[in-house]
């Protein structure tokens, strides 16, 4: 059976069979992996630490017919901090969830692989999950082809100048005449502009925004619609944060 | 296709259910019933139907139970002013076995997952906060599985417990290495937890 090599981050791992586990990983040199794990749960087992959500490893793989194998792995970064907060610890699993769920086993994007890592770093260096969580996801929705049109109306394509609406099915934004035809959400001037803001800004430099926290959470619910339309994800985890929402 | 007959094929169908037990070996067990006399095949059937009808959860902790309170919260002998928490039955088992904790314990139900959809509300947390008020507790050990969720579950439960019982001693399980264990094979993020959960001596 060939062998192969990846630097991955764990997203998910669900019981296999005994102390089995299928494992989910996202991979810079071939993006979406899925391995059993063998052994883990029991004690002194050298695999267990890699396949926590959120871990770092250079992982060393089987190549099977159905599922690959994990056979041995190396931890190159771990995030303590994630669980120590549970808003955080639910943001960094939104994120894990709709990497695996957005994503295609095989199709390598060194580009989405980054923008993820530094997500999860920008998460455990303590940076607003909402922020994070909405600036991941629309650097994913570009990558696949399918971002939010912000700029101008979705429609006729005029400068958005007035108030803005925003219109799943258009695909972004729309302005004031095109929404008479139809429905549309009104989006503050302030989360359109941190839409905008999020697009250039890198996670690791998210701190340096100036942000209202209800401006982070309209821009994320924004981006939830968009996601939830065009790629028809339903995320587990969304109930979490709805449990933590005040 | 021959298939067998419909009683059987019900027997391999609900044993093919069970964890860890895949098409085969549900033959195997289902056959191996067959072969055997009536009664043992009753007896299995009755003691299966029993565990819904004799168990129920302690009205205290959450373990399994076949009366009001478990062999544990029935225990006078039992130090009531320290509660060990643990995610499953299974783990309050295992903890028994090593035979060193003579506390009571609380059985959460479960772990903190955003990704399986268990969020504080589908644990028994407010269940636990109003035992720490009620019996006065001292000192509540958290001993949530070495997992994310398990860490992310104990660190919910310390920011809960500081804020409605700030006089409580909060601790954790030490987390490392297993008795035995080679340093040499245990992996980085094992190791790195043993070092920060070192003790003096």
């Amino acid at each position: 059976m060939p062998t192969y090599t990846a630097t991955g981050l764990t997203l998910l791992a669900r019981k296999f069979k005994g102390s089995q586990r299928v494992v989910t990983f996202y991979t810079r040199e071939r993006g979406k992996v899925e391995a059993v794990a063998s052994g883990i749960g029991k004690p002194g087992s050298s695999l267990a630490g890699v396949v926590e959500p959120f871990a770092l490893s250079r992982l060393f793989l089987v190549q099977g017919r159905d599922l690959d194998r994990l056979t041995q792995a190396q931890a190159l970064e771990a995030f303590p901090q994630i669980p120590a907060s549970l808003e955080t610890y639910g943001y960094a699993s939104w994120i894990a969830e709709l990497t695996s769920g957005a994503t295609e086993p095989g199709q390598a994007s060194p580009d989405l692989f980054d923008f993820l890592l530094a997500s999860v770093r920008a998460l455990a260096a303590g940076e607003e999950g909402p922020l994070v969580a909405a600036a991941y996801a629309l650097a994913l929705l570009e990558l696949l082809g399918v971002a939010p049109v912000l700029e101008e109306c979705a429609v006729c394509r005029e400068a958005l100048a007035g108030p803005a609406f925003y219109q799943a099915a258009a695909g972004g934004l729309i302005c004031a005449e095109c929404r008479a035809t139809g429905g549309g959400i009104a989006v503050g001037g302030g989360a359109r502009g941190l839409l905008h803001g999020l697009r250039r800004v890198p996670p690791e430099r998210l701190r340096g925004l100036k942000v209202r926290p209800e401006e982070a959470r309209e821009a994320l619910e924004l981006v939830r619609r968009h996601l939830g339309y065009h790629l028809g994800l339903t995320l587990r985890s969304e109930e979490f944060l709805r449990q933590l929402s005040p | 296709m021959l298939r067998y007959p419909a009683p059987l094929e019900r027997v391999i169908e609900e044993f093919e259910r069970l964890p860890g037990i895949g098409p085969k070996s549900a033959q195997r067990l289902a056959f191996f019933l067959l072969s055997r006399p009536r009664d043992q095949a009753q007896a299995l059937g009755e003691t299966v139907l029993l565990l819904h009808e004799g168990i129920q959860p302690c009205a205290e902790c959450g373990n399994y139970a076949a009366a009001r309170l478990c062999p544990v919260c029935a225990d006078d002998t039992r130090d009531k002013l320290v509660l060990c928490v643990v995610e499953t039955a299974t783990d309050l088992m295992a903890l028994e076995r090593a035979g060193e904790y003579r506390g009571l314990y609380h059985v959460l139900g479960g772990a903190l997952s955003p990704l399986a959809g268990v969020g504080p509300a589908e644990l028994r947390i407010g269940e636990l906060l109003e035992r720490v008020q009620r019996y006065g507790t001292e000192e509540v050990i958290l001993a949530t599985s070495p997992t994310v969720e398990g860490d992310a579950t104990a660190e919910f439960l310390r920011q809960r417990l500081s804020a409605t019982a700030p006089q409580v001693k909060i601790s954790r399980i030490a987390l490392g290495l297993p008795v035995g264990a080679d340093m040499d094979y245990a992996d980085q993020v094992t190791l790195a937890r043993a070092l920060r959960g070192r003790t003096p001596m």
